[in-house]
């Protein structure tokens, strides 16, 4: 225990304030942002994936496809060496990783999101119709309640993982929690059971407080659609 | 871009070795945690609370931990729990690819345990209870009535999971088992061709799971009862 409480400041923030911010903290960071960014895309591609014209609906499914084939470690590698070589710009490890990484777990929102709309009978976009509610309004008032209902328990997974697989940035140099344990392993030789226990006990606490929170969110949305 | 450098001889065999580090790894570990994963399953609907709480507990443990972690904590840590001098067996063979194989086991078999505790409770309990009321015992049920019905509920998550296993088997890079994505990383250190080399890697990657997304297709049907 002796080496986690030596290293504690640099496990929790890195080599701030004399240097960047790293460690716990920029998981954190990343996971924020992503978090975000990812939905961003899971609304996109799905919205291609679901698109009325068929070529569209096409290139968004097999966009969805393909991305999911791959480990997200390939991928992030992928991403990384590629964003310079086709753009011609120098973007940092940490931007790649992000983008990689919003692009990744997007991919997998977009087929939970899909799934999700594709659980709304059919009959219920009919029946709107046929009361001469304009297509918004069956969207906004019938359908998308339903489907998010149907999307939340698949959603709180997705950032569960998307929380304990913000650690794969490591690989390419950044320094999140798990490379600053790397690090302080490389340096000390001798406590990797200590160290790595401690890690993954963190990851578990968000990762488990994280699905808590989302069962909570999940039963509070639910109990509020019941009532109509 | 020199996609040229990709026809080369090195180049290939390479990508061949990485390719069959890769099935070896998802290979054994898919086994391990289909094995394990089926015992966790069932132990969790047990009726005796202790077993069916362990088996609960070690599931949602390794559901919420990164197998990187997992990784580097057997990797450094086992030499100290068991040290090499007094357990040489322990480190015979290749001893990366087995902590790999060790690792995503513990890791999958998690997930495995939750399609099969699903797919049991996904059974109406008059079939239980029907079956203890024709006189059969506790085992005979199991083995006569449930497993059955069970196969075919399961087998779309269970083939689900197998391609998660072949997809992480891509973390193993990081204790150095030379698989798919450790090669292309070793290419772009050798020759900078890396946007290349990972391309090329990303391809046999997508080319290995649709083909085992194929061949789950195939299982499904195979296991679906008639009529259902």
């Amino acid at each position: 225990m002796q080496v986690i409480i030596e290293n504690w400041d640099y496990l929790l923030v890195g080599q701030f304030p004399d240097g960047p911010v790293g460690g716990l903290a920029l998981t954190l960071y990343i996971f924020v942002l992503v978090g975000l960014l990812c939905f961003a895309v899971g609304v996109v591609l799905s919205s291609l994936a679901l698109a009325p014209f068929k070529p569209v609906r096409l290139v968004g499914q097999s966009v969805t496809e393909l991305i999911r084939a791959v480990p997200s470690l390939t991928f992030l590698f992928w991403i990384y060496f590629m964003i310079p070589r086709l753009l011609d710009i120098d973007l940092g490890p940490l931007e790649s990783a992000v983008i990689a990484l919003a692009l990744y777990h997007g991919a997998y929102l977009a087929e939970h999101i899909r799934g999700g709309f594709n659980a709304v009978n059919k009959g219920q976009w009919e029946a709107g119709r046929a009361t001469g509610l304009p297509a918004l309004t069956i969207l906004r008032e019938i359908v998308l309640p339903q489907a998010i209902r149907a999307i939340i328990p698949a959603l709180v997974n997705r950032y569960v993982n998307l929380f304990i697989y913000t650690s794969i940035v490591s690989t390419l140099g950044i320094i999140d929690f798990l490379r600053a344990a790397m690090l302080i392993n490389n340096r000390e030789m001798v406590y990797p059971v200590e160290i790595f226990a401690f890690v993954g006990i963190v990851y578990f606490i968000f990762a488990y407080a994280l699905t808590k929170l989302g069962r909570y969110f999940e039963n509070r949305v639910s109990r509020h659609l019941v009532v109509h | 871009m020199d996609w040229q450098y990709l026809l080369s001889l090195d180049v290939q065999e390479a990508i061949l070795t990485g390719l069959l580090v890769t099935i070896h790894i998802s290979f054994y570990a898919g086994l391990g945690s289909l094995v394990v994963g089926t015992i966790l399953g069932i132990s969790q609907t047990s009726h005796n609370r202790w077993v069916a709480s362990t088996a609960q507990g070690y599931v949602t443990f390794f559901r919420n931990i990164p197998v990187l972690v997992q990784l580097f904590f057997w990797y450094f840590g086992l030499p100290m729990i068991l040290p090499p001098g007094d357990f040489p067996f322990l480190y015979g063979g290749n001893f990366g690819t087995n902590i790999a194989i060790w690792g995503l086991t513990l890791t999958w078999s998690a997930f495995v345990a939750e399609v099969v505790r699903g797919g049991i409770l996904a059974i109406p309990r008059v079939q239980f209870e029907s079956a203890f009321a024709t006189g059969l015992t506790r085992f005979q049920t199991f083995r006569y009535v449930i497993i059955r019905q069970v196969i075919p509920i399961i087998t779309p998550g269970m083939t689900n999971e197998m391609i998660n296993v072949v997809k992480s088997s891509a973390f193993a890079m990081v204790i150095a088992v030379p698989e798919l994505t450790w090669q292309a990383q070793q290419m772009e250190s050798e020759t900078f061709k890396g946007f290349e080399a990972i391309t090329a890697v990303t391809v046999t990657y997508l080319l290995l799971s649709l083909s085992l997304s194929f061949l789950s297709r195939v299982i499904d049907r195979i296991a679906r009862i008639p009529g259902h």
